[in-house]
C-alpha cells in the first residue's frame, strides 16, 4: 500500500522515541506502507534537535514529517517542541509534527492543541490502520 | 489566650492595654478558638487539594506506563500477523493480541474508575454533538474494522448545557462501547442510536442498540462491580458499575430496558447545572 501514484508520500520522515521497540515498529511500517522513502530514527529529543540543526545548510536532508513521543527521559516531547520553535524558519518550513503517544491525560492533548507545528495526536502503535488514516488525509 | 492576629486587632481598636469584661473576654476566646480551627482547616484543605492533583497525575502516569509496553507489543504482533506465512503463527498472534486488548481495556476501566472517584463536579460547558462525535470516532479506531456497527447520532441542543465533562464522557463512552462490544454478531445491520435532547433543565439521553440484550432476571445486577453476564466477551465487569457511580455523582438517573436477543435501551437524565 502506497500513495496513489505508487511512490512514498515523503522523502524523509523522522521518528523521535526513546523506546527501541516503538521506533522499530514505526520505522518498519513507515517504509512498508509508503509513508516515506527513508526514516531518520532518533532515540532522544536532544539528538533529534542536533540533527535538525546540522541540516540547516543542507535542507535536502531535513524531514518533512516528525513523529514525536511525549514521555522521554531528560527532554520530553513538549521540551522538544519548545526548542523546535527556536530553530530557524528554513528548518521548519516544510515540516509537520505529529504526536505519537499512549497518553490519555487530557492535559497532554490540551498542551499541543494550540501548537502551530503539531498537526495531530496519534495513539501508539503506528500501525497500518493509523497510516491508512494519514494517507486518507493527505490525498 | 487570644489568637495573636485577634489580639493585635483589638489593641489597634482599644489601645495598648485594653480592658474588657470577663464575659466579653470569654466570648472573644471562643471566637479566637474558632478562628484558629478555621485556619487549620484551610491549610488542610489546601493540602488535600494538592494531594488530589498529585493523585490524578499519578493515576495518569501509572496508566500510561502500564499501557506503553502493551502498545509496543501490539505493534510487533501486528507486523508479525501481516508478514508471517504460517497460519498457526497468525492465529497465535491473534490470541496474543486479544489478551493484550483485554488487559488494555481493564487498565482503561481502572483509569476511568479513579477519575470518577475523585470527580469534583465541575460546571463545564458541554457540546453534546462534539463530544459524541469524538467518542464515536475513537471507538471506530479502537474496534478497527472488526465491527460493522452503524453509529447514528442525533443531538438537539440549543442552549448552554453544563455538567462535568469528564463524568458525562465516561458515561457515554461506556454505553456506546458496550453497544458495540455486545452487538449481535449474527445480525446484518447492527446499530447503536444515540439521541440527546438538551434543555435548560436537563439532558435526556437515549442509547439504543439491537445487540444481544440482557435477560430480565439479570438486569438488576448489571450495575454491580465486577458483575459480568457472559464469559464470551472480554468485559471487565467495571463498565456499567462506573456508569452508575458517575451518574449518581452527576445527580442523574439511568434506566435500562432490554430483551434477550433483541437489544437494549439505556435512558439517562443528567441535570443542567448552568445557572445553578
Amino acid at each position: 500500500m502506497v500513495s496513489e501514484n505508487g511512490n512514498p508520500i515523503y522523502k524523509r520522515v523522522m521518528i523521535i522515541d526513546d523506546t527501541y521497540v516503538d521506533r522499530y515498529v514505526a520505522e518498519r511500517n513507515i517504509i512498508k506502507y509508503g509513508i516515506s522513502e527513508s526514516v531518520i530514527s532518533k532515540e532522544s529529543a536532544k539528538a533529534a534537535l542536533e540533527f535538525l540543526k546540522s541540516c540547516e545548510s543542507d535542507p535536502e536532508l531535513l524531514p518533512q514529517l516528525i513523529f514525536l513521543d511525549i514521555r522521554m527521559p531528560e527532554m520530553d516531547g513538549f521540551g522538544f517542541l519548545e526548542e523546535y520553535e527556536k530553530l530557524p524558519e528554513t528548518v521548519k518550513a516544510n515540516c509537520v509534527v505529529m504526536m505519537l503517544s499512549t497518553s490519555l491525560n487530557p492535559e497532554d492533548h490540551e498542551k499541543v492543541k494550540g501548537n502551530k507545528y503539531v498537526s495531530r495526536f496519534l495513539n501508539k502503535p503506528l500501525d497500518k490502520e493509523k497510516i491508512d488514516q494519514l494517507l486518507e488525509k493527505s490525498k | 489566650m487570644l489568637n495573636p492576629h485577634l489580639q493585635n486587632q483589638l489593641q489597634d481598636y482599644l489601645g495598648k492595654s485594653f480592658d474588657v469584661p470577663d464575659k466579653l473576654m470569654n466570648f472573644l476566646k471562643e471566637v479566637s478558638k474558632t478562628y484558629d480551627q478555621f485556619q487549620e482547616v484551610k491549610v488542610e484543605s489546601e493540602e488535600l487539594r494538592k494531594t488530589n492533583i498529585q493523585l490524578e497525575n499519578f493515576v495518569y502516569s501509572v496508566s500510561h506506563d502500564l499501557r506503553a509496553p502493551l502498545s509496543s507489543m501490539k505493534g510487533v504482533i501486528e507486523i508479525t500477523q501481516e508478514e508471517t506465512k504460517e497460519d498457526l503463527t497468525r492465529e497465535h498472534m491473534g490470541l496474543l493480541k486479544g489478551s493484550i486488548e483485554k488487559l488494555d481495556h481493564f487498565i482503561l476501566d481502572v483509569l476511568d474508575y479513579c477519575r470518577s472517584k475523585r470527580l469534583e463536579m465541575k460546571a463545564d460547558q458541554i457540546d453534546f454533538k462534539l463530544m459524541i462525535d469524538d467518542i464515536a470516532d475513537n471507538l471506530k479506531h479502537m474496534n478497527q474494522n472488526e465491527s460493522n456497527v452503524d453509529i447514528k447520532i442525533k443531538v438537539e441542543q440549543e442552549n448552554t448545557f453544563c455538567s462535568d465533562k469528564v463524568g458525562v464522557s465516561i458515561v457515554l463512552n461506556n454505553l456506546v462501547s458496550n453497544a458495540i462490544r455486545y452487538r449481535d454478531r449474527n445480525s446484518n445491520q447492527p446499530f447503536v442510536n444515540i439521541e440527546v435532547t438538551a434543555t435548560d433543565e436537563r439532558a435526556n439521553i437515549i442509547v439504543k442498540d439491537n445487540g444481544i440484550g440482557i435477560s430480565k432476571d439479570l438486569q438488576g445486577k448489571i450495575f454491580d462491580m465486577f458483575y459480568r453476564i457472559s464469559d464470551e466477551t472480554d468485559g471487565t465487569g467495571l463498565g456499567l458499575f462506573l456508569v452508575k457511580e458517575t451518574i449518581d455523582k452527576l445527580h442523574g438517573q439511568i434506566k435500562v430496558e432490554s430483551e434477550l436477543g433483541k437489544g437494549s435501551v439505556f435512558r439517562i437524565l443528567i441535570p443542567n447545572i448552568n445557572n445553578v
